[in-house]
């Protein structure tokens, strides 16, 4: 394999070599425009000291998805240097590295030729040194093992020893990438490069940052709805340690900066005792009340209507009047909270110059411009650092909570340290939009499904984020399975104002999109007497490559989609009678570019329901991290089943009803099942592995709960009815 | 404030905090052991999870009044070099994915095992379902667990 590429080179003070891939032409124009570029910490992907040491920077942000251990990996693949003598370090916000956010699965697919071909530069001009030094031809040596041999003779010698010829030489304009027999690092297991500082206690999350004289500050908000009629900060201003009380004028979007009212003090829990001293009354903004119920109704009445147009293939309504029998099915899922187990907060130092950041982020880019924005300051005056984050799912991917540490370190004209409280976290956060579906299919005398009608209404997160005004953007995909399988497929969207802060939640509307869909095929299946995986893979038809806008296309393979519905079934049983007292589920569904099918088994437990075991088949291309892979293939089928079982945010009169992991539960030890893992064998560049096992649960879960009792729950959360 | 006298991690370290401060943050903000972590501070995810005389308790609901001579581990105290076998464990399994939790499992870990070294599945399950992990290791640390008593015994 080759590919062109421009790379650049230089020495480093220390006589190493920094190699980085080139920047692109946007972001080199913003950077040349800059008076003063930015402070950067380290200037490369890679530096290799003359002692040999090599360090690797990690560009995206790590929140629990192990980039910082799989991005390394690609860099160290091509340079050839033992994993074992690597040391990882975590790059700050830098133009240079280019995009360096962590959204949408993106993170090693988006950096998997840009890092690999840093590793490969590096290899070539260390290789060119070397030949150089012997006299001898560089196609004559090869890299081995954090050394340069000439095949030939075995002379060979060391990185180290390389490091500051190879650095004078000109940057390899075309370089050859290794072929995947060749791989000795990438696929297999390889443990988390923080393992030894987290399990005692020395990783540094964003909550851990700690600059001299900072202040710590805890901030309370209105209710949806509502903003500050009367403050009474009397009682507040008597807890010991308190220093000042701020109030937070929000920007106009309340994605950027919400009003609140921040108590600083001397240390987190004087901080947050004088926020629950404060005495804050609110009044309603003026609009039509923020309430679930409210929003329930609204959603029902509008799923009567047709809806925008989101596609339209053939005749739906002429297919569903000529149809032998019809089937409709209405879905329903509830708002979800984020809940990372680390709260939003984050730490600022503004001076009147410059502004420095330390915090938990999945959009560092955004927490640069809007700590820009509440300062004053040119972004170009403004350093992130991105620590570990204690989870994301899409809540970090706001800043809000990173432009109150810059809005209250300028008001303090100190370092000041955000903490929210968890009731805060839940009460703030922007939810994965509620919704109704309704699906309706059309079946021939022959039963053969002839036509597909999808609707959903639900308050889009891209409305409030433009609030409600229109045009609004659906949260239907135009081209979810089974668009281009069936001749007539028509979906229709209808946006519901809400009010309510909307989001994205791990693996974003697929995770309500594919339980409806899912669940409804079963029902047909069911309906039709045939089997549920049978229908699929018919309704998939003959492997071919269908267009895909939007996250994870251009293409929808039918045919990988088909093949993780069978690796799940082969490696579930499918298809044997299942042990007794035991039913099976299936559901499986492309996303972020991956296809992922699970087969969900449950039993009848002395409480109810039981999840007994799930089997996971995932193509995501080629597996980079076998470990990390199976990791958040687990994960995701756990974030999956809790939200499945107990995911439900209601709002009353503004106001978030579970505030804390009692009114909101996650799922725990006792509910989680032995999770299989089984990854589609793959030289396919690597395609998203975040979000994609979430979607297929909910479905598979009610399916097999389906095939159990004969029950169909078409509703969510399911755990409150499956008690028996 | 009267200065208050603490056992963590083997040494007597004075703090001048409010008697109400919970333990949690005496140890974060007072002493600068961050490796226990705030998650809900109700004691209800087991973020904050520490060893008071070897049983594990959630920091965040223990005031500084209350500990007296008690014996205070924290992560950071639990082995001097991350040697202990819950810890190697949990680099074996490659347990964590965001971490944030892991402390307080780790904790929790090491006080079942203290008490029962062999423990069943369902001990694993009643001394560990009091610590939430939303990234969803559980099943890594099931593994880690049962791995660190076979290395005991």
């Amino acid at each position: 394999m080759r590919r062109r590429r421009f790379v650049q080179v230089s020495a480093t003070a220390a006589g190493g070599l920094l190699v980085t891939v080139a920047i692109p032409a946007g972001l080199r124009r913003a950077l040349a425009a800059a008076a003063q570029p930015p402070a950067v910490g380290l200037g490369a992907f890679i530096e290799i000291a003359a002692d040999g040491t090599v360090t690797i920077a990690s560009k995206n942000p790590e929140i629990g998805q192990g980039v910082k251990t799989s991005l390394p990996m690609l860099v160290a693949e091509e340079l050839e240097v033992p994993w074992q003598r690597i040391r990882v370090v975590q790059a700050g916000l830098d133009p240079r590295y280019g995009d360096q956010g962590a959204g949408g699965s993106t993170s090693v697919s988006e950096n998997w030729n840009g890092l690999r071909q840093a590793g490969a530069a590096a290899r070539t001009l260390l290789i060119a040194a070397a030949a150089a030094r012997w006299g001898v031809q560089p196609a004559t040596c090869r890299a081995e093992s954090g050394t340069v041999v000439h095949s030939a003779t075995g002379r060979h010698l060391s990185y180290g020893d390389l490091a500051a010829a190879a650095a004078r030489l000109p940057a390899p304009t075309d370089v050859v990438l290794k072929a995947p027999s060749d791989y000795r690092l990438i696929g297999s297991r390889v443990a988390g490069v923080d393992n030894g500082a987290i399990v005692t206690g020395r990783a540094t999350y964003g909550i851990d940052s700690r600059v001299p004289g900072m202040l710590h500050a805890c901030v309370l908000h209105p209710p949806f709805g509502h903003r500050l009629e009367k403050l009474d900060r009397t009682r507040a201003k008597a807890v010991a340690g308190v220093h000042v009380i701020v109030e937070i004028a929000p920007l106009p979007s309340p994605l950027h900066l919400r009003q609140g009212v921040a108590v600083l003090a001397d240390s987190t829990w004087a901080a947050m005792q004088g926020q629950r001293a404060l005495e804050a009354t609110w009044e309603p903004t003026g609009g039509p009340a923020i309430d679930s119920t409210a929003l329930d109704t609204a959603m029902l009445r509008a799923i009567e209507q047709a809806g925008d147009t989101v596609r339209n293939d053939g005749n739906v309504a002429a297919a569903l009047a000529a149809a032998a029998r019809t089937v409709e099915a209405t879905y329903q899922v509830p708002l979800l909270a984020h809940a990372p187990m680390e709260p939003m907060n984050c730490l600022a130092d503004v001076k009147a110059d410059r502004a420095e950041v330390w915090g938990p982020m999945q959009d560092p880019d955004g927490v640069r411009g809007l700590t820009a924005r509440v300062t004053g300051l040119d972004p170009q005056a403004v350093t992130v650092h991105m620590t570990r984050a204690g989870g994301g799912f899409g809540r970090r991917l706001m800043s809000d909570y990173a432009a109150e540490a810059a809005y209250l370190s300028k008001a303090a004209g100190r370092p000041v340290q955000v903490v929210w409280t968890r009731e805060e976290d839940f009460r703030q956060d922007f939810f994965r939009p509620c919704g109704i579906h309704r699906l309706r299919a059309g079946i021939d005398a022959a039963g053969r499904i002839t036509c597909w009608e999808h609707r959903l209404a639900n308050p889009s997160r891209y409305a409030y984020a433009r609030n409600d005004r229109p045009p609004v953007a659906s949260e239907m995909y135009p081209d979810d399975f089974p668009a281009g399988c069936l001749p007539n497929v028509r979906l229709g969207y209808t946006h519901v104002a809400s009010g309510v802060p909307g989001g994205a939640w791990r693996s974003t509307l697929h995770s309500s999109n594919a339980f409806a869909v899912q669940s409804f095929v079963d029902e047909l299946a069911h309906g039709l007497g045939r089997d549920p995986l049978a229908l699929r893979l018919e309704l998939l038809g003959p492997p071919r490559r269908l267009d895909y806008r939007g996250h994870g296309g251009p293409v929808f393979d039918t045919g990988r989609l088909a093949g993780v519905l069978q690796l799940a079934a082969a490696r579930s049983g499918w298809g044997t009678a299942p042990a007794a007292g035991r039913a099976r589920g299936i559901a499986g569904h492309f996303t972020f570019g991956s296809y992922a099918a699970h087969v969900v088994e449950v039993s009848r437990g002395p409480a109810g329901v039981r999840v007994d075991r799930i089997v996971v088949a995932i193509d995501c291309g080629q597996v980079v991290n076998l470990s990390g892979a199976e990791a958040q293939a687990q994960g995701g089928v756990y974030d999956g089943l809790g939200a499945a079982l107990h995911g439900e945010i209601t709002v009353a009169a503004g106001r978030v009803k579970q505030t804390n992991f009692d009114g909101y539960r996650l799922l725990r030890m006792d509910e989680a099942p032995p999770v299989e893992v089984h990854f589609v064998p793959s030289s396919a560049a690597p395609s998203g592995l975040g979000e994609p096992p979430v979607p297929p649960v909910a479905p598979a879960l009610a399916n097999a709960v389906f095939a159990l009792t004969g029950v169909r729950h078409r509703t969510l959360p399911l755990a409150g009815r499956l008690r028996s | 404030m009267p200065a208050l006298t603490l056992l963590v991690n083997g040494t007597r370290r004075q703090v001048d905090l409010r008697p109400d401060t919970p333990l949690l943050w005496a140890l974060r903000d007072g002493l600068g052991l961050t490796g226990a972590k705030y998650g809900c501070g109700t004691g209800q995810c087991g973020a904050c999870t520490v060893q008071l005389d070897g049983v594990a308790v959630r920091s965040c609901t223990v005031p500084v009044s209350q500990l007296g001579e008690k014996s205070i581990t924290t992560v950071e105290g639990l082995s001097r070099d991350g040697s202990h076998p819950v810890q190697r464990a949990w680099i074996a399994e490659d347990v964590a994915q965001c971490g944030y939790c892991q402390a307080g499992q780790i904790m929790a870990a090491a006080a079942l095992l203290q008490r029962t070294p062999r423990p069943s599945e369902a001990e694993i399950v009643a001394a560990m379902r009091g610590n939430l992990c939303r990234c969803g290791t559980y099943q890594r640390i099931r593994a880690a667990i049962r791995r660190a008593a076979g290395e005991e015994a």
